[in-house]
């Protein structure tokens, strides 16, 4: 509850308290970010759900309910870590107070989704995270901003209204008294050409929202005209609402439709890493290769998660947090160097570690980290999902592991050019130091990519009861099916 | 039933007042009486479901005509509301005395009898006296020919549908022999219950339907709004899109509900289809204008499309989800009509681009165009989510189809609504109008969006209130 309520309203202070604004909401935001570590202190995974805030609020059918598990703790510790991280990207004196507010009211949304266990709720600040990001990304994105942010929300619109339908079938359907609340809706028995319908309707929000290939259409777009810090909110965050939703809401809601849904999804998840891969490595514009890169990224993600398995869900989940840190870390670091050069085409930049020694080592980790390099925070969470498609279907993990080579092949690419050989940019003498807020930010996610890189099970044993017992409840409804 | 006595007799009063006087000399009265009879009605509430009625009222109130029940006293509610704050935000009209605010007052009388009656000869009598006082405020800004078409089209489709209203009426009579909700009800559970398929009965549904079809501007019937809407002056505008669709509605509801509940495989369908037809033209429509009022227009034929959902559901739930969707509807469009008004500059060219770099000049302001917007595209937490997913809920379980359509017309209209963010906050540097606020606008707004805010949020606070007889 005030997880939700602390960062909404320091937004909405911070939307009128002019120039103390970035001070209030980065306040709003650690005390946030205390809060859920101190959750974290108090959790029991073995126990399931945990803090349960339950009151009636639309009707007697519809609370207001909230509640953490090993999964959804994870996730909200990611969110509450990742957004200080992002203020402090923004903490530059020339952004207008809006930005803060928004940033922090948007922290606020996504701590709901990750908390509700109403299915109206869900919905509810499902909606209510992409309102912050729309203006984020018209009010301060660069090109034919209108047209990109319009084409973003329609997609992500249209998805939730799948999601909304689907919510309402199987709440028709729960027996008296009907209620929205996750249990009522799980237990929800469905033929399986129901199941595959209301499933499609989730998927379609789950899809847009990740993006799996198909769906796609909105990303790179939106990520490359964003605002960095507008960037860092999409890929850092939002897209986990689309993985999250898969594994809380799409999997256990309609286990009827899984053997129909989940072949393809991880047959369209490969194809978006090979795909996005490919577009990464032909990108000039840093930003757009980061963009695809996390297309790519998430494609396997989502086919791990769509294996089912233990080692699958377990992958996803810690691929789905360092995936979170290294796009922001990158989408920072290409942050300072745009502020600094004004340009982020690849063939204009250049020579910049000789200017900046302790940059260029901060960043190089974050590459790392985005590369599964052994020892940093992408690479157990890769492994674990590689072999989890791999014992899926052979041929496709065979497919899916050319994800190493060709994220080595990009990731080195905005590395090397960007960093190393000639200077190519007259105004690289003036690259100065960092400021404080970019060195804080930068280290705080450098540490998290090498402390996680050698201490995964620490995350791994806050999710793993959880895990087991979603699946338990996905194979009883099966069961009963059959 | 006091409500509309004190309005009646307040309409002439302001009248008289301001025969001499300027329009805005007699404004705090016409507020004052519309205040005071919206007072009544949760006293009048309080005393229905006590059963406190006074004598005086069952002695010379003919009850077979007009019936306050509690269903009717919220539509009332409403429509009191919706009128007090179109008189007290709407630009003032300079030329007339209180002419035309009497007119308002009578409208809202007519609408009062709608929401109220329980007799047909008085709901075609509440329809001619919200009407007619349209008709000339329509035109009342004389020398626009705009405004004149629109008084002409208005007045020559108006009283058409209104006696095709009244042949439907007959057909009624003759396959029924009544003309009272109670025996209408009683006659149509019997044709109901027996599998008589009377055809009077059958073709007096299907022209009442059109009549009604035609008031709250439904497709195929809605051709006449747009231009309306666009040509006449912007306070007469804003009080046919609330005032006068909240007592269509309520009427519309009442009498499908109370009277033809029995016999609902006879006409469902047709409402189905024409909700269906009605959100998708009106939305897609709605796209393709230039100017914004016209958009608004065509967003409020689709927004008749919704709302016409809650006479497809069961009485409970589609009157619940009526009302808070009326009071969404209402609330948004009045703060969004005002905005447009405000920045017009008196001119009456409604382009998006009088929204441009609003952002970046009024932050009230654009509080309220960010609030009101989301609140007619259905964004969660504002009333207009509310009042969809009440409406959405309430024939899930019968008319899936519907639901689909009606969720991809609400996808459509964010295209649409959302473009005027691009105008008020996309456009970089610009300054855009500077909206003049004094205390009683600055009130009122914030009121509405009080209002769109609680209700998104609370919806309880309408929907926990007790009423009797269930609908």
């Amino acid at each position: 509850m005030e997880l939700i309520l602390i960062p909404i309203l320091s937004g909405l202070i911070a939307a009128w308290a002019g120039k103390w604004s970035r001070w209030i909401a980065l306040l709003g935001s650690i005390i946030t970010g205390v809060l859920v570590v101190t959750l974290w202190s108090q959790f029991d995974p073995t126990k399931g759900f945990q803090f349960i805030f339950d009151k009636p609020w639309f009707s007697s059918a519809i609370h207001f309910k909230t509640g953490i598990d090993g999964i959804g703790l994870l996730l909200l510790l990611l969110i509450n870590f990742l957004t200080p991280v992002i203020l402090l990207s923004a903490f530059g004196k020339d952004k207008q107070s809006l930005v803060f507010a928004l940033i922090v009211a948007m922290q606020g949304a996504l701590n709901g989704v990750f908390l509700a266990l109403d299915g109206l709720m869900f919905y509810i600040f499902w909606e209510l995270a992409l309102i912050p990001i729309y203006f984020i990304a018209g009010m301060w994105g660069e090109g034919d901003r209108f047209k990109t942010t319009i084409r973003f929300f329609i997609y992500t619109f249209i998805g939730s209204l799948g999601l909304l339908a689907s919510l309402l079938y199987l709440y028709s359907k729960t027996p008296d008294p009907s209620s929205f609340s996750w249990e009522a809706l799980v237990a929800v028995k469905l033929s399986v050409k129901e199941a595959i319908a209301v499933g499609a309707g989730l998927l379609l929000a789950f899809a847009v929202k990740i993006p799996i290939l198909p769906f796609h259409g909105w990303q790179p777009k939106t990520y490359v005209e964003a605002p960095s810090f507008g960037s860092m909110l999409l890929s850092g965050i939002m897209l986990k609402m689309g993985l999250y939703g898969l594994i809380r809401w799409f999997m256990p809601l309609v286990p009827e439709a899984l053997s129909f849904y989940n072949p393809i999804i991880v047959t369209l998840g490969i194809a978006g890493v090979i795909y996005g891969a490919y577009i990464a490595i032909r990108k000039k514009d840093l930003k757009g290769i980061v963009a695809y890169s996390s297309l790519s990224h998430v494609g396997l993600i989502a086919a791990g998660i769509a294996t089912l398995s233990f080692t699958g869900l377990q992958g996803g989940l810690l691929q789905m947090l360092s995936h979170g840190v290294n796009a922001v870390g990158l989408f920072f670091a290409i942050d300072i160097i745009e502020r600094r050069l004004h340009t982020r085409t690849l063939n204009q930049l250049g020579g910049i570690a000789k200017v900046a020694p302790l940059f260029s080592v901060l960043f190089i980790i974050l590459v790392f980290g985005a590369t599964a390099v052994p020892f940093t925070n992408g690479f157990p969470g890769e492994l674990l999902l590689l072999k989890s498609i791999f014992s899926f279907h052979a041929w496709q993990g065979i497919i899916a592991g050319l994800t190493i080579i060709l994220c080595a092949v990009y990731m080195l690419r905005l590395f090397q050019f960007s960093m190393f050989g000639k200077a190519n940019n007259d105004q690289l003498t003036s690259f100065g130091a960092l400021q404080w807020h970019e060195a804080l930010g930068m280290m705080v996610l450098v540490l998290f990519v090498v402390f996680f890189g050698l201490f995964p099970q620490t995350l791994l044993d806050i999710s793993g009861p959880s895990i087991q017992q979603l699946q338990q409840v996905i194979e009883q409804s099966k069961e009963v099916l059959s | 039933m006091k409500s509309l006595l004190i309005i009646f007799l307040g309409a002439i009063a302001v009248l008289f007042f301001g025969i001499k006087r300027p329009e805005r000399k007699s404004l705090p009265i016409a507020l004052l009486v519309l205040i005071a009879a919206l007072v009544f009605i949760p006293l009048d509430w309080i005393a229905f479901i006590h059963k406190h009625v006074p004598d005086w009222q069952i002695k010379y109130v003919p009850t077979n005509m007009l019936s306050w029940d509690t269903p009717a006293l919220a539509f009332s509610g409403v429509l009191i509301l919706a009128a007090i704050f179109v008189l007290g935000l709407f630009s003032k009209n300079k030329l007339h005395g209180a002419d035309l605010l009497g007119l308002m007052l009578f409208s809202v009388c007519g609408g009062l009898l709608m929401t109220s009656f329980s007799n047909l000869i008085m709901l075609f009598l509440g329809i001619e006296c919200l009407s007619i006082p349209l008709y000339v405020l329509a035109g009342s800004r004389k020398s626009d020919l705009g405004s004149n078409e629109a008084a002409v089209k208005y007045f020559l489709l108006g009283s058409f549908s209104t006696a095709v209203f009244l042949l439907g009426c007959a057909f009624i009579y003759g396959g029924t022999g009544s003309l009272d909700l109670d025996s209408l009800a009683r006659a149509t559970n019997m044709l109901g219950h027996m599998g008589i398929k009377s055809q009077l009965v059958m073709a007096g549904l299907l022209i009442l339907m059109v009549g009604m079809f035609f008031k709250i501007a439904a497709f195929p019937f809605h051709f006449w709004s747009p231009d309306v809407y666009d040509g006449s002056p912007n306070r007469a505008t804003v009080f046919m899109a609330t005032v006068v669709k909240i007592a269509a509605f309520a009427a519309f509801f009442r009498l499908f509900h109370y009277a033809f509940n029995d016999i609902k495989g006879w006409w469902a369908m047709t409402i189905a289809v024409v909700s269906a037809a009605t959100i998708l033209f009106g939305n897609i429509a709605a796209l393709r204008q230039q100017s914004m009022k016209r958009t608004l227009a065509y967003s409020s034929v689709a927004h008749a499309g919704y709302m016409l959902m809650a006479i497809l559901a069961s009485p409970f739930d589609g009157f619940w989800a009526l009302l808070v969707y009326l009071v969404a509807y209402a609330f948004s469009s009045l703060s969004i009509f005002f905005l447009l008004d405000r920045t017009s500059n008196g001119n009456e060219g409604f382009s998006f681009d009088n929204f441009n770099g609003f952002g970046r000049t009024n932050k009230f302001g654009s509080l309220v165009l960010v609030i009101g917007l989301f609140s007619m595209a259905g964004i969660p937490l504002t009333a207009g989510f509310a009042g969809k997913f009440g409406l959405f809920n309430s024939i899930i379980g019968t008319y899936p189809w519907l639901l689909v359509i009606a969720l991809l017309g609400s996808a459509i209209s964010i295209a649409y609504y959302f473009k005027v963010f691009k105008n008020a906050f996309f456009g970089g540097e610009q300054q855009g109008t500077k909206l003049e606020l004094n205390l009683m606008d600055t009130v009122m707004l914030g009121l509405a969006v009080l209002v769109i805010l609680t209700v998104g949020i609370w919806p309880t606070v309408i929907t926990g209130l007790q009423i009797i007889p269930a609908p």
